[in-house]
């Protein structure tokens, strides 16, 4: 077991403040303490060599909850083991074995070029000569990045400094690699460059990924099993394609009409999702897809049709929206 | 026996490992730094204008012949060539990071630092430097205590070389930490840039030789707010002014502040949040 989470709880102290100056001045004599339960007693375990999505909306606990297993932050309760150590005690050896990828934040130097912060990771992982060779040569080889290590990294495009921020995070080979949104503002390529190449890293050196993103291809590409929470609990564990499970007792008909239909009249067979002159989406309950099939087909100019599954993204937007705790499929 | 031979074999692969990183800091820092040509050369013109303007005070010093509470020009010299000296020490090494130390607890710009298998104090407190600054001050520092050292006749020996250079060490550690102390009071604050403007103005006490205060203030300046101790320590040393009491308190004085900067910064570190992302 490489991640094991029992009952982790962090909460931050914080006030609020009125609108205007009075309030203001008001605030430097008293300030009414109020206390956010970021994270809520959550509880998992992931295995080595997994790749885990965690999902959540913005201010779920993502973060901090990779904060917590990377020992950036303390909890308030509860116990985590990682890689058999406790985080937050912050042992050398537990450092030495893992790295974590922050969207939002970069630890190259700005104003040198990449391979001088990489050379100096090199030093702080105390990677003999020929390992640092050989692992920058693979990985800028399967970034495609050769050619820009001496290149000042103020100089450098989002997506081509986010591959150096990557091979700075993994020159020591990591065996977990936590990654916080690592394709957060990068255009399309450089988006699917980096879902293959942490792929074939994890196929390759069997390291366990935890991967946060609001993009629904990067755990979609890259993701089997997804752990969701909201605000600050756990909502979901399991299958990425079973989310739906949960809650969908619909299935979406989709149907290619030869002469228009009106809304009120499709209306009798489901659900309209959406509508336009020939192209109908209908949800009816899962247990009626027989019937309301044989009726559509039946009573409607029907030229193509269509039964799927909820899509995956839309159930998971519909368990952000759910508060209560749910193990049901864990 | 066997466990704490390894442990000090341990400590000193450490010591090692991080001397060789603060080189790379310090090469970085300088390399950076040169990246913007026009302007490292400019600082380095105006931190030299800057020391001109300093210099002038010794000039008056000379050209006056005055003495101050019985220090000749020469050991005036020998005072004000340690605090350049040191200024360079602490302007081109630690104001930098000090400065910038707030800015990163409040933003969590301490995130991925905290993650690296080096110390994080290290890192966070010891990653930059400002090297046009470092150079001309130092340099210069050292020009004007040479000169004032052979003015004196101050014999050239292990003892008077080796005592002097040991007492700018301990220097370098009470500023360290002196000023470091203030900073990490961000952890619980936040902002603490009023307080770290107030120490920070503290260095100019040591403008002067501590002898032109009165001795109640000499007093405080030495054991309750050590900031005599950076630059007058190391000059009365080898002038043979320095009483044995504070000889004791300077050799005690660095484990003392690095113990307590060591505990607040702890203490402090379970108090960083980070922040939201």
């Amino acid at each position: 077991m490489v991640i094991k989470v029992n009952r982790l709880s962090k909460s931050f102290e914080y006030y609020k403040k009125e609108l205007g100056l009075r309030n203001s001045i008001r605030n430097l004599f008293y300030r009414e303490k109020l206390i956010k339960e970021a994270v809520r007693e959550i509880s998992f375990e992931i295995e080595e060599g997994e790749m885990v999505g965690f999902l959540g909306p913005n201010g779920a606990g993502k973060t901090t909850t990779l904060k917590m297993l990377s020992g950036i932050l303390h909890p308030t309760s509860g116990q985590a083991q990682v890689l058999g150590f406790t985080p937050w005690e912050r042992k050398k050896a537990f450092k030495m074995q893992f790295a974590i990828v922050m969207g939002q934040k970069n630890q190259l130097w700005w104003d040198l070029p990449a391979n001088e912060s990489l050379y100096l990771n090199k030093c702080i992982y105390e990677l003999d000569d020929r390992q640092y060779q050989e692992t920058l040569g693979e990985l800028t080889e399967l970034l495609d990045v050769k050619d820009l290590l001496n290149v000042q990294v103020r100089r450098l495009s989002l997506g081509e400094r986010m591959k150096m921020e990557l091979i700075a995070a993994l020159i020591h080979r990591p065996r977990l690699i936590f990654l916080d949104e690592p394709t957060i503002g990068l255009d399309i390529l450089s988006q699917m460059k980096i879902r293959e190449f942490f792929r074939y890293y994890n196929l390759e050196k069997k390291a366990t990924v935890v991967l946060t993103s609001h993009y629904m291809q990067d755990i979609e590409g890259l993701c089997k099993r997804v752990i969701i929470i909201n605000e600050g609990q756990l909502v979901y564990d399991g299958d990425l394609h079973r989310v739906n499970d949960a809650f969908a007792h619909t299935k979406l008909i989709k149907l290619q009409l030869a002469v228009p239909v009106r809304v009120d009249e499709l209306e009798a067979f489901g659900r309209v999702k959406s509508h336009d002159a020939f192209t109908v989406t209908l949800e009816v309950p899962r247990a009626e897809v027989k019937e309301r099939s044989k009726a559509i087909l039946d009573h409607l100019p029907v030229s193509d049709f269509n039964i799927e599954d909820i899509p995956v993204e839309e159930g998971i937007a519909q368990l952000y929206r759910r508060r209560e705790v749910n193990h049901a499929l864990a | 026996m066997w466990r704490w031979g390894d442990r000090m074999n341990e400590l000193w692969r450490e010591i090692k490992k991080h001397w060789l990183i603060y080189r790379l800091f310090l090469k970085n820092s300088l390399m950076a730094q040169m990246e913007y040509r026009f302007n490292f050369i400019g600082n380095l013109a105006m931190e030299s204008g800057y020391l001109l303007v300093k210099l002038s005070y010794v000039v008056v010093v000379y050209r006056s012949g005055v003495s101050i509470h019985g220090l000749s020009p020469d050991e005036i010299l020998l005072f004000i060539g340690t605090f350049v000296f040191l200024t360079a020490v602490y302007a081109g090494l630690y104001m930098i990071n000090n400065f910038g130390l707030r800015g990163k607890i409040k933003d969590g710009d301490l995130d991925l630092i905290l993650t690296k298998p080096v110390s994080l104090q290290f890192m966070a407190t010891l990653r930059q430097a400002d090297l046009t600054i470092f150079s001309v001050d130092a340099l210069a520092g050292a020009v004007m205590v040479c000169i004032a050292w052979a003015r004196l006749s101050i014999p050239v020996n292990l003892v008077t070389v080796g005592g002097y250079l040991g007492f700018l060490g301990i220097s370098s550690v009470v500023s360290y930490c002196l000023f470091l102390l203030p900073q990490i009071l961000s952890f619980w604050l936040m902002n603490t840039s009023a307080i770290a403007e107030i120490t920070d103005s503290f260095w100019d006490f040591n403008n002067m030789p501590m002898d032109i205060y009165n001795r109640w203030i000499q007093q405080i300046g030495v054991f309750i707010l050590p900031i005599f101790v950076v630059t007058n320590f190391p000059p009365m040393f080898v002038l043979k002014k320095m009483p044995s009491v504070y000889l004791g308190w300077a050799l005690l004085l660095p484990f003392l502040l690095l113990g307590l900067v060591r505990l607040a910064w702890k203490r402090g570190l379970r108090n960083y949040s980070s922040a939201s992302s």
